[in-house]
Formats: C-alpha cells, structure tokens, sequence
C-alpha cells in the first residue's frame, strides 16, 4: 500500500464520520469533522510518517467515527428550547435587548426636556415642566439603581438648559457711564458695572463642562437600560424583571 | 469483557469526569485540541476512544467554560488553541472540593468489600 492509498483510508474514516454525524446540526457537524481531520494531521506530523502503519494507528486510537458522531449525539444541543435551561435565557435574553422604548424617551427628557421646553408657550415655566416629565418617568423606573437616578438629576438639574442658563440667561454686565463736565475742558466719567464678568475662556468652560455631563451621564444611563436589569420587583410592567439567581 | 451495565456505569463516570480532567489540563495554560487529547489519553483508562473528546471541547466551548483563538503553526494549518475561562475557573474549584469528597466516600466503601 502506498502513501496514496494510506491518504484514502483518511478521507475514506472522514467520510464515514461525516455520514454519521448527518444528524448533528451543520456547523457542529462541519466542525466536528474538521477537529478530527486536524487532528489526524497533527498526529501524523508527530509520527513522522505517513504510511499504512501510521495512518492505522492514528485512527485506530481516535476510535469507531459512529462512536464519535454518537458521542456528539449524547451532547445536549445548544437550547433553542427555552424551557430547558430555565431563568438564565430568560436574563440573556434581557440582556441584549437594549433600551426600551420607555428608557430612551426617559433619558431624552431628562436630557433634552428642558431645552425644549423652553421654547414651548411657557418659556422657563415649561422648560422646568417637561424637564420635570423625565425626572417622574426616570424615577419610578425599575431599569436604574438610586445612584444613577441621582446622576441623571443632578448632573446637571435642566438637563442641557443648564449650561444654556448660565452662558445665556444670567443677566449681562452692562456699564453704563455717568459723565459730568467741569470747567468745559476736562470731563471726569464714572463707571457704573452690573452682572458678573465672565472671561472667554470660562464660558467655553462652562460649555464644554455642562454639555458634556449631562450627555455622558445620558450614555451611561441608556447602556445601564440595556443591560436589561430590572432592580425593583414591584410595578415591572416589563417582562424581565427576573431577579438574578444567586 | 466486562458486564455491561459496569460498562454503561464505568462509560458514563469517565464522561463525567473527563470534562473536569479537561479544565485542569488548561488551567496550567493553554493547549490545542491534539496536545489536549494525547495528554488525556496518555493516562490509563480514562479515554476509550481519543476522537470523543472533541464533541466534549465543542460542549464546553459552547458552555463557555473554554474558550477558543486560532493561532498559526510553525508547521502546517493554523490551529484552534483552548483556554480556560473564569466560569470554566469556577466549575473546576467547585468540581475539585466535589470530587475529593466524593472519591473518599467511595473509597471508603470499596475498602470495606475488599477486606471480606
């Protein structure tokens, strides 16, 4: 028998080992029959030789392809069936959902509420209402732990009207001067500041700063949603609120 | 031969436990799929058939107690390296305080049929 024919009792084992493994779902099944050719491979490289002796030997410990096939078999499926594995899909499930509906026009208010609110009827007094509407919906949701409401109200109160507020809204420094002449020639002016001074560099501080929590502390609330946790069991109207075992 | 509910019994201890022998080896560090098998099958009596250890790999990857990277060889096709994972970790502790237990009740009880 030469090397050629030493290669066929090779293809002829995984042929054998693929018709019996027809059963197995195809990647598994591909999967399985490309372990068992690597690893004859890989035995064959170590023996050094390719010929009948060594080939027979190789596969003679891997074993009968229906006792491997079977043993695949015997291997619980990967459970599309749900009811096998009891909560934990239930949680994986959850957990790739993402943020709901809900949560995400929660985070929207609470971030951009009252800037919309601004400019609704009621100008200041809606911002604060609308702004209001999120903190409600963020609050009685069960999807965030105390300490992430508490983010999500204090940094900053108004959401994105906060740095709005202070760059826009706090009274400007307006100076006005008082001038009197004395003797027609010389003219002596006083001046009279009211509002804060605030330099450039400050406001694009105060800019950058307040855009960038509240945004920040909206990304960190939508991730912490999607991980699908429901942290209080009462009132979930979701159907995740499975507590984690254990 | 040996009688063949031993056998079934036997067959399905060393199913059980091979898997465990599985996370141990990898423990000390990764290995790919052929240098798992031989050092599996190196030890007396625990694998009949070397080719049934691979569904086991596919079952606990798919358990994620190992986890799996494919790296190039020096000679020949790339090759599919195991490693253990932190749930794979967990099982082999608790496996291990399991086992010892387990291993001392039997002996115990084997020791007794011996000394009649």
């Amino acid at each position: 028998m030469n090397a050629r024919q030493a290669d066929e009792l090779v293809v002829d084992y995984l042929r054998r080992l693929d018709a019996a493994s027809a059963l197995l779902p195809a990647d598994r099944r591909a999967e399985l029959v490309d372990e068992i050719r690597a690893h004859i491979e890989a035995a064959l490289a170590e023996a050094g030789s390719r010929d009948e002796t060594a080939v027979r030997n190789v596969l003679e410990r891997l074993g009968d392809p229906t006792a491997i096939a079977a043993e695949a078999g015997l291997e619980p499926a990967p459970a599309p069936a749900p009811a096998a594995v009891g909560p934990v899909p239930v949680m994986t499930a959850a957990a790739r959902s993402g943020p709901r509906p809900r949560d995400v026009v929660t985070v929207l208010l609470v971030l951009l509420g009252g800037v919309v609110g601004l400019f609704l009827v009621f100008g200041m007094w809606s911002a604060i209402a609308v702004w209001s509407v999120g903190l409600v919906l963020l609050w009685s949701s069960p999807r965030w732990a105390v300490r992430e409401k508490l983010l999500g109200s204090l940094i900053w109160p108004g959401g994105l009207l906060a740095p709005l507020f202070v760059l826009f809204l706090l009274p400007a420094r307006v100076c006005t001067a008082t001038g009197s002449a004395e003797n027609g020639s010389s003219v002596t002016t006083t001046e009279l500041c009211t509002g804060p001074e605030l330099p450039f560099w400050l406001q694009v501080a105060i800019l950058v700063i307040g855009v960038a929590g509240p945004v920040a502390v909206a990304f960190h609330l939508l991730r912490r949603a999607g991980r699908g946790r429901s942290l209080s069991r009462s009132g979930a109207a979701d159907g995740d609120g499975v507590p984690a075992a254990g | 031969m040996e009688p063949g509910g031993a056998r079934s019994g036997l067959s399905q201890l060393r199913r059980g436990v091979l898997e465990y022998c599985v996370l141990a080896l990898l423990a000390e560090g990764e290995r790919y799929g052929f240098e798992l098998v031989r050092a599996l099958s190196e030890a007396d009596s625990l694998v009949t058939s070397e080719g049934t250890i691979y569904p086991l790999l596919s079952r606990l990857r798919r358990e994620e107690w190992v986890s799996t990277t494919w790296r190039e060889s020096e000679s020949g096709p790339p090759r599919r390296y195991y490693q253990l994972t932190p749930q794979g970790q967990g099982a082999l502790r608790q496996f291990t305080d399991e086992w010892t237990r387990f291993r001392d009740a039997v002996d115990q009880f084997l020791s007794l049929g011996e000394q009649q």
